[in-house]
């Protein structure tokens, strides 16, 4: 199928009617940012759509100028048109088209949606369903459309899912022609084995050497079961620890260096946070409770300190001079006594008190020398003055004086407030250290917290470089998510390298197996002695043999097409980078899968190709299926591509573009904002003649209609333009 | 005789009420309760009286009595309980009540010898004590008042308390 012409009408950014013819070639639309390119790539995705769902008549299809023009009642029309030819050069059609109304209230309503075929024969020209055309006919089925539409690089990755690619290989390959023969040969050879096993039963029930052959048969056949299963499991395992590897291996040294990173970030983060614990901030409650609130105390100490001592010298001398004046009085009493009594003018100490007490032991007056008899006037005169002597040096003086104070005084506050001032004067030093306390405090915190920040700067950095390296994940995957994961993905190579071991030990065993029953079972056959026996016997043998073959034949026929694909896979990657490194393709299967790499001539493969390499080469994978699809569908599609170069260095895409012009026999239709250059002093982007002249092929120019106000969708204009060269 | 000091320690300190919400219950976690999860609220003290010996100190380094004014509250707990600490992770520091009533002795203009003598009422000695107390603390209140319209975070930092009172600290 070859598109001729695509009509499109008021399709978003495209009002009013827009018409681009296309060679069978190479064919340009060229557009600069918002121009239209999408839009034009959408509405031919569009167009060909044949599911039927509320985006095919969706309001946002409608071009907003249109709609802005329409009187309220009236109503226009959103249309694509797409003519093409078949491999019979005969004129085919599809049409898509809705109408849409401007209501009195200015609302949008979308009614009339049609999605019809025209078949031209013969000059007439008469309508089906467009699904006939492009589904019963196989103009452009959607399992195909699939692989010929692509918007941006993104999409053309659709090789790296190797279902995908076995799917299209199923699609275009004659492998599938084999899968009747296969079905045959299944049930044949499961119908000749149970005719064979009845038969068998029949014949040997009371044969020991058949029933022994028949029960090693019948473990082998277990043994053989299990290998397949194990295969099953090793193949899943190997593909599925495949997947996951394959979604990071590009970042392994990205994550291991993460990791490690990592790994010193929490290192310090412990040191971090057994600094914080040690760090003592709590300024406020130490005010309290290590009294750093007395740290300005010392002057009232002071000032309390004098005050009580002054009170307590006050109240002292106060005492005194009370107790003076009692003692004056009581003098005074005294010396009118000493007159009354003669004898008693003697002061109390005279004679002294040891004298005192040898007379009254010895009974006799020292003094006058007399006797003095106990209980005589003398006796009981010296005993009385010993006793006022030894009064006088008694503490019974102190208890007197106590009761004088009490005389003066009913309470003795002062003397508490002193003895107080004497307990905190004591702890006045610790006041006066506080200020020592309070800087030590101040400092040692200080250099924990600079530990602490240095710590964090350092987080800081390494969660800066973290991130940094994380951004320029080369397999866009989110690598931090695999952090957790480091250990469980070097079990993933482990589990994938026994997977393959194993597999590469069931590839061996699985045949040798089969051999084995075969033998064993070849030997239980000639126990057969019934004709039918035999016979079945025979069948089965010869079916078994014929499914090989088949299975041998689909193989050989796979691999085959994988060969082909790949070598002209390959003259396309030649042809489309002429003068850069290519490399070269390999397309081949393993263990189930078809994979797809790029290598070099030392057999070595490149794991990260550029991006325009790999674009390049998924381009030229296209080409090649498509170009074996001619030999296979006899027919042949083209393949539309939006934006699919945007990564190319300046030049490459173009060099690109011509190979594909002059060296592929196949229409290309490309949205592409190569060949536009910006005129600096315009600010707009205009078409580059002179590089555009080495390319000979129908060339348009979307842009946007000037004059456009950029808040206003409904002043956007996509204009096309034939651009000859 | 009872001592002055018990006498004086059985006494509450009274406060202008509206420190009640913008300083006392702003700063102390002071309808009991849990101290777990205190300094998640942004309380730096547990009870009430412990802001309430913070401004008394701040007003005395001050050096300025301001009488009462208007409504006052008054706390749950007598002086004699002051700085008998429980929580988890506190030091007790009744000792400090000793210092308040050393300050208050120093500066209270009574007669000790005339309250020695007896010519002076105890309760009415006491009752000085506390209004220079009070006082004191009021000073306090209205410098922390004053400090946190101008910067309303202020007693929210660490450093914030100390850094106030070491201010007019004459060390």
């Amino acid at each position: 199928m070859v598109i001729k012409r695509i009509l499109i009408k008021n399709f978003r950014s495209y009002y009013g009617e827009k018409i681009f013819e296309f060679s069978t070639h190479l064919n340009l639309i060229l557009g600069s940012n918002g121009d239209g390119k999408t839009t034009f790539f959408d509405a031919v995705n569009w167009a060909f759509a044949t599911t039927e769902n509320d985006s095919m008549r969706s309001t946002t299809l409608v071009s907003a100028k249109m709609f802005s023009e329409l009187a309220p009642g009236s109503t226009g029309e959103v249309k694509v048109s797409i003519d093409m030819v078949n491999k019979d050069n005969q004129s085919r059609c599809v049409e898509k088209s809705f109408s849409v109304t401007k209501e009195l209230d200015g609302r949008m309503h979308i009614d009339n949606y049609s999605f019809v075929g025209y078949i031209t024969t013969s000059g007439s020209r008469r309508s089906v369903p467009a699904r006939d055309i492009l589904e019963k006919e196989g103009l452009f089925p959607a399992v195909i459309k699939k692989y010929c539409l692509f918007k941006g690089e993104s999409e053309l990755n659709v090789f790296n899912n190797k279902s995908t690619l076995k799917e299209l290989i199923n699609l275009y390959s004659d492998v599938k022609d084999f899968d009747p023969f296969k079905d045959f040969t299944a049930s044949a050879v499961e119908n000749a084995s149970k005719a064979k096993i009845a038969a068998e039963k029949k014949q040997n029930t009371n044969n020991d050497a058949a029933a022994r052959l028949g029960a090693q048969i019948e473990t082998q056949k277990t043994l053989l079961q299990s290998m397949i299963e194990r295969e099953k499991e090793c193949k899943i395992t190997y593909d599925t620890t495949e997947d996951k590897i394959k979604a990071i291996e590009s970042d392994l040294d990205t994550i291991e260096l993460v990791n490690n990173i990592q790994g010193e970030i929490n290192v310090l983060s412990s040191e971090r946070d057994n600094l914080s614990a040690s760090l003592d901030e709590q300024y406020s409650i130490k005010l309290l409770d290590d009294l750093w609130i007395l740290y300005g105390f010392q002057p009232i100490l002071e000032e309390y300190s004098k005050k009580t001592a002054a009170l307590s010298q006050e109240r002292q001398k106060l005492l005194n001079k009370h107790l003076t004046e009692q003692a004056k009085r009581a003098a005074k009493v005294e010396v009118q006594k000493e007159l009354e009594d003669e004898l008693e003018k003697l002061p109390w100490f005279i004679p002294n008190i040891e004298t005192m007490k040898q007379m009254v032991e010895a009974h006799r007056c020292k003094v006058c020398n007399t006797p003095a008899p106990e209980g005589s006037d003398a006796y009981v005169f010296m005993k009385k003055r010993l006793d006022e002597a030894l009064a006088h040096l008694n503490p019974e003086v102190t208890t007197k004086e106590e009761e004088t104070e009490q005389e003066l005084f009913e309470n003795n506050y002062i003397d508490e407030i002193y003895k107080m001032s004497i307990s905190l004067y004591d702890y006045g030093d610790n006041i006066a250290q506080l200020g020592k306390t309070i800087k030590e405090k101040f400092s040692d915190n200080a250099e924990i917290q600079s530990a602490i920040n240095e710590r964090l700067e350092k987080i800081q950095l390494m969660q800066n470089k973290i991130a940094e390296i994380v951004a320029q994940s080369a397999s866009g995957e989110d690598v931090s998510a695999y952090l957790s994961l480091w250990t469980n993905i070097k079990n993933w190579y482990k589990n994938k390298e026994d997977a393959a071991l194993d597999l590469k030990d069931l590839a061996k065993q699985i045949p040798e197996k089969k051999r084995e029953i075969e033998e064993l079972e070849e030997k239980y056959n000639k126990t057969m002695t019934s004709v039918q026996g035999k016979i079945y016997a025979r069948l089965y043998t010869f079916f078994n043999i014929l499914n090989r073959s088949i299975e041998r034949a689909e193989a050989s026929s796979f691999n085959d097409f994988l060969n082909r694909l790949q070598d002209e896979a390959n003259k396309y990657l030649a042809l489309l980078n002429v003068d850069d490194f290519t490399g070269e393709i390999h397309i081949f299967s393993e263990s189930g899968n078809v994979k797809l790499y790029l290598f070099d001539n030392n057999n070595k493969r490149i794991e990260r190709p550029n991006t325009s390499l790999e674009t390049t080469m998924h381009i030229s994978v296209l080409l090649a299926i498509s170009e074996l699809t001619k030999e296979n569908r006899d027919n042949e599609y083209p393949l539309i591509f939006d934006a699919p170069t945007s990564t190319f260095d300046e030049g490459k895409d173009r060099n690109f573009y011509e190979c594909l012009n002059s060296r592929v026999d196949k229409q290309c239709i490309v949205v592409t904002k190569s060949y536009l250059t910006r005129n600096d002093d315009t600010g707009t982007f205009e078409v580059n003649e002179k590089e555009l002249a080495g390319i000979k092929c129908p060339v348009y120019r979307i842009s946007k209609r000037e004059g456009f106000n950029k808040k206003d969708l409904s002043t956007i204009e996509t204009i096309v333009t034939p651009y000859s060269n | 005789m009872e001592s002055l000091y018990n006498l004086w320690a059985k006494r509450n300190a009274y406060y202008e009420e509206e420190f009640y919400d913008s300083i006392v219950d702003a700063f102390c976690q002071y309808t009991g309760g849990s101290s777990e999860g205190q300094v998640s609220k942004g309380k730096t003290f547990n009870a009430g009286y412990e802001i309430f010996i913070y401004v008394f100190f701040l007003g005395l380094y001050y050096g300025e009595r301001r009488p009462l004014n208007g409504k006052t509250k008054t706390f749950g707990q007598p002086v004699g309980m002051w700085g008998n600490v429980t929580q988890k992770g506190r030091k007790s520091y009744g000792k400090i009540r000793q210092y308040i009533f050393a300050a208050l002795v120093a500066k209270t203009d009574i007669d000790f010898i005339g309250l020695d003598k007896g010519d002076v009422q105890v309760e009415d000695a006491v009752s000085a004590l506390m209004q220079t107390m009070n006082e004191y603390a009021n000073t306090g209140f209205y410098l922390m008042k004053e400090k946190m319209q101008t910067i309303p975070d202020f007693f929210f930092s660490n450093q914030g308390f100390l850094n106030y009172i070491l201010k007019y600290c004459s060390q």
